[in-house]
């Protein structure tokens, strides 16, 4: 089989640094989003190739991981499925020392926007208690003597828990 | 001696555990590799690719991986001209036992059937396989 032999082994940061691998996971991507339409709205490979108006051979290439695609045929088909195809690029170097640190260089931009959402509201929610809690001391100093009524320092608002910050009184 | 034995396999994670099977002393993967000519590099970083997002929990498009009709737990990770096998096995993982050309696809299909009656014969006498550490 081999006549010139390959003398180095292929390391993880090999691959992460080749463009085979971030081809691999946008065809990846691009085949997830596809698979889960077709088994949302129950459609076959030709139902969807009518819909979004593709042959269903092309389609056939994207189920199949085989096709290098076109960035104007990979918009289209995105926007046709319904999704915005967001594009991030991510210093390379930082990726593989994320990865060897076992943390996968894969995003799953999905839940990291659900944790944002998340970490956002807790926030929202714990900014709120603090407002009231001053509102609350303000017309009843005596009821909550403690709680912190000096001026408040934007930037430390939000890399401090306000319960940390302030006393807290409730 | 036991004839088989484990690698941790260098593309595997925490989450997902691959590992590459040593057949009398040789590492499958490794020899797989090792006789890919470099023209193929580009192939092997393609099916070294699809080791990396399983082990992310993805699912891959049905080009690249294909569960073995007729034997349970098998599966091939395929590239144009390429395949790679690997069986799970409870309690051990995902093990890739053999890589090989697409030309010779029925024949290592019937030695990976061979390969996992073998395999699954060592297991039920001398109990899980070991586990060895790579020199590099």
């Amino acid at each position: 089989m081999a006549s010139s032999k390959s003398k180095h082994r292929i390391t993880r940061e090999d691959l992460l640094r080749s463009p085979e691998y971030w081809i691999e996971n946008i065809k990846t991507e691009l085949y997830n989003v596809i698979q889960d339409y077709m088994d949302e709205h129950k459609l076959n490979r030709t139902q969807l190739a009518e819909l979004v108006g593709v042959t269903k051979g092309y389609i056939s290439q994207v189920l199949n991981g085989s096709s290098d695609h076109r960035i104007s045929k990979l918009v289209n088909l995105a926007t046709m499925v319904g999704k915005a195809p967001y594009i991030y690029f991510k210093d390379l170097n930082a990726v593989i020392e994320k990865d060897k640190n076992d943390q996968s260089a894969y995003i799953d931009f999905q839940q990291l926007e659900l944790d944002a959402e998340k970490l956002g509201r807790k926030f929202i929610k714990a900014n709120n208690t603090n407002i009231v809690r001053l509102k609350t001391h303000l017309n009843n100093p005596k009821a909550y003597p403690k709680c912190y009524t000096g001026p408040v320092d934007r930037k430390e608002q939000f890399t401090n828990p306000p319960s940390k910050k302030y006393n807290d009184v409730a | 001696m036991h004839k088989f034995a484990l690698h941790k396999n260098i593309y595997s994670s925490s989450k997902i555990q691959f590992y590459n099977l040593i057949n009398e002393g040789i590492d499958q993967f490794h020899a797989f590799e090792e006789r890919l000519e470099t023209q193929y590099n580009s192939e092997f970083k393609s099916l070294a690719s699809s080791i990396l997002q399983l082990c992310d929990g993805r699912n891959l498009p049905h080009g690249k991986r294909r569960k073995i009709e007729g034997l349970k737990n098998c599966v091939e990770l395929r590239s144009r001209n390429h395949r790679l096998y690997y069986i799970k096995i409870p309690e051990h993982g995902l093990i890739i036992c053999l890589g090989g050309t697409k030309k010779n696809q029925k024949k290592d299909i019937n030695r990976i059937k061979a390969l996992r009656k073998l395999l699954l014969k060592q297991i039920m006498d001398h109990g899980k396989l070991k586990i060895k550490t790579q020199n590099n």
